[in-house]
């Protein structure tokens, strides 16, 4: 029973760890369980995998289970011969002191040379990691906001035809995908290709009826705008309602003349 | 051995002695500590409490009150999709009589004015904003929204105290407003949608009030005018739009639905208002709708023709959604437009029917 829950609070702790909400002691305690406890090694990994499944980062099913690098990366790091500052130092009073071998100073070296390559190797692929997310996170933080997502809408009448969204709105990728066809509504797209294709195509929408030009449907959409703008700015608004009315019927710019 | 027990019973007094003493120490600065937390909290509570009684609530209630009440102009801009634009607000009341304009300052030369609305009137839109209870619906802001304040910051070389204002659900937008500490105005508004991107933000970028003492003497006005003097402002008539005062439940406006119903509809909104919208090009039934933040419209009119957008398109926060329903064997064009999200603008619009 005692163990039963000792376990649980094991597995709190890692949990906690895990969602990096573990306190500086638990951290200490986590790390100690890892390096002595296998269950809670087994317990470690396999809450990565719920994790990575839950994210979305790898399918749940059809995965290998048994690879484990952390064993092969613990020897790795074992064989690994130790190159810190202090022992690059004293290598010259060595070579001054003892009978040092040229050609095994030369092959050290050699070593701390390759490995300072393989250090700035490796912080260039993590720089070349960031700037590579950063080009995506910005693709995809620039992105127009779109609504979330929404079957196609009713289409009662087909007598309609898809003109070039007028100026200043955007289009969601659900509205252009009526215009596009029922099959791309069928294929599953995650969030980050919809933003993508949301850019790459043209801003179109569908216009009833087929016949309608740009300018009929422009000011017919800042008609409602400026009626919409009218109450709200009754309804505790003040005048910020009209701010989102880009074209005012006023004389001097030509718009619709209103009562 | 009796020597060495009396040595014992010596060195043990004298230990417990040093013990006593330490202990003895130990009560003074507890003592000590428990003291100070006494006073702290007999003469902090007090401060504590008349701040804690400022609730999120009451701060949207003086932002309402404020910005009805004072006379103030300032300049502004309204960001959205990329875009910037610019503005100049003034707004002033005189005895009891507001008098409203908002004037472009970038794009074409254009401005509009409200005047004669009255300071006294609350349109349910403001009521529920003000967290006034309206007798028919016991709708609340705070079913819809979680309120809580988030630190200070300076917006308009001002002050202010930051508010959260997070939707509940998807069909409406979260807000950040910055709320100047001193009156109460709304200094900068951002609108986030559920990913918590901006879609919309206006920003005041100074902001000047208008005393009443100096607004009689007329002594502001000079003085504004001065200030603007590099400015060129909308004088010409023929580019002011003059904006409708008498609209609302204030003005005599049944808030009833008469003709449409809109059978669906996100949490805590209302019916703010409904008339026959018309120009010379088009006329169509309203119904506008608030939560107290959030505003939008339902248009219902015959289909004649009349060119529309099939489906749903964004501008910054604004929703436009229009669809061709059958209502009643009758062939109508539906639009919700309006500052909440696609979906809620596609399934208000669905929604609509006869009132039978």
């Amino acid at each position: 029973m005692e163990e039963q829950q000792n376990a649980s609070t094991d597995s709190e702790i890692l949990s906690a760890l895990l969602d990096n909400e573990a306190s500086e002691f638990e951290v200490h305690r986590a790390l100690k369980l890892l390096d002595e406890s296998a269950d809670a090694r087994a317990l470690w990994q396999r809450y990565h995998r719920i994790a990575e499944g839950c994210r979305g980062e790898r399918a749940v099913v059809n995965v290998d289970f048994s690879i484990d690098i952390s064993s092969s990366v613990m020897a790795r790091l074992d064989n690994e011969p130790v190159y810190d500052s202090g022992q690059a130092s004293s290598n010259p009073s060595l070579d001054n002191g003892s009978a040092m071998d040229s050609a095994g100073g030369a092959a050290v070296l050699q070593d701390v040379k390759q490995s300072a390559m393989n250090r700035f190797l490796g912080s260039a692929a993590i720089a070349a990691s960031v700037a590579v997310s950063v080009v995506f996170g910005a693709q995809f933080w620039g992105a127009s906001p779109s609504s979330t997502s929404f079957q196609e809408p009713t289409v009662v009448n087909v007598n309609a035809a898809d003109v070039q969204a007028p100026a200043g709105f955007n289009v969601p990728i659900n509205a252009r995908m009526a215009s596009v066809g029922a099959e791309l509504n069928q294929t599953p797209v995650n969030a980050r290709t919809q933003t993508l294709v949301q850019q790459r195509e043209p801003r179109r929408v569908i216009v009833v009826p087929a016949g309608a030009s740009q300018a009929e449907i422009e000011r017919r959409l800042n008609w409602l705008l400026l009626q919409h703008a009218e109450y709200a700015a009754v309804n505790g608004g003040g005048m910020m309602p009209y701010a989102r009315v880009s074209r005012l019927p006023v004389q001097g710019v030509g718009g619709s003349s209103e009562d | 051995m009796v020597l060495k027990k009396t040595h014992l019973s010596h060195l043990l007094s004298g230990a417990s002695d040093k013990v006593s003493g330490a202990l003895l120490q130990q009560l003074k600065s507890i003592c000590v500590v428990i003291c100070l937390v006494v006073v702290s909290v007999v003469f902090v509570t007090p401060a504590y409490a008349a701040q804690s009684s400022l609730t999120p609530m009451k701060v949207l209630e003086q932002m309402a009150q404020a910005s009805r009440e004072l006379s103030y102009t300032g300049s502004l801009t309204y960001e959205q999709g990329g875009n910037i634009e610019t503005f100049r607000v003034t707004h002033r009341v005189t005895e009891g009589r507001e008098f409203e304009r908002l004037e472009h300052l970038s794009g074409p030369k254009q401005a509009v004015e409200r005047t004669g609305r009255t300071t006294d009137c609350i349109e349910p839109g403001e009521r529920l904003l003000r967290g006034l209870s309206i007798d028919t619906s016991p709708a609340e802001l705070k079913d819809s929204y979680r309120l809580h304040f988030a630190g200070s910051g300076r917006v308009a070389g001002r002050s202010a105290l930051e508010l959260d204002v997070l939707s509940k659900d998807q069909y409406r937008y979260s807000y950040r407003l910055s709320i100047d500490k001193e009156t109460k105005l709304l200094l900068r508004s951002l609108r986030l949608d559920h990913k918590k991107r901006v879609v919309e933000r206006f920003q005041f970028v100074d902001l000047q009030l208008i005393l009443p003492e100096r607004e009689k003497q007329g002594a502001s006005d000079r003085k504004l005018s001065l200030a603007s003097s590099s400015i060129e402002i909308v004088k010409n008539q023929s580019y002011i739009h003059q904006a409708p005062s008498k609209l609302g439940s204030c003005h005599g406006e049944e808030i009833k639905p008469k003709r449409w119903l809109v059978t669906w509809l996100p949490q805590g909104f209302e019916l703010s208002g409904q008339r026959l919208s018309s120009s010379s090009v088009f006329s169509s039934d309203m119904l506008s709708f608030s939560d107290g933040l959030a505003n939008f419209s339902v248009f219902v009119e015959p289909f004649k023709k009349q060119p529309f957008i099939q489906g749903h398109v964004q501008k910054g926060a604004t929703a436009a959604f229009s669809t061709r329903l059958n209502l009643n064997g009758q062939d109508c064009v539906v639009s919700v437009v309006g500052e909440i999200s696609g979906l809620a603008a596609k399934q208000i619009a669905e929604s609509v029917t006869l009132v039978q």
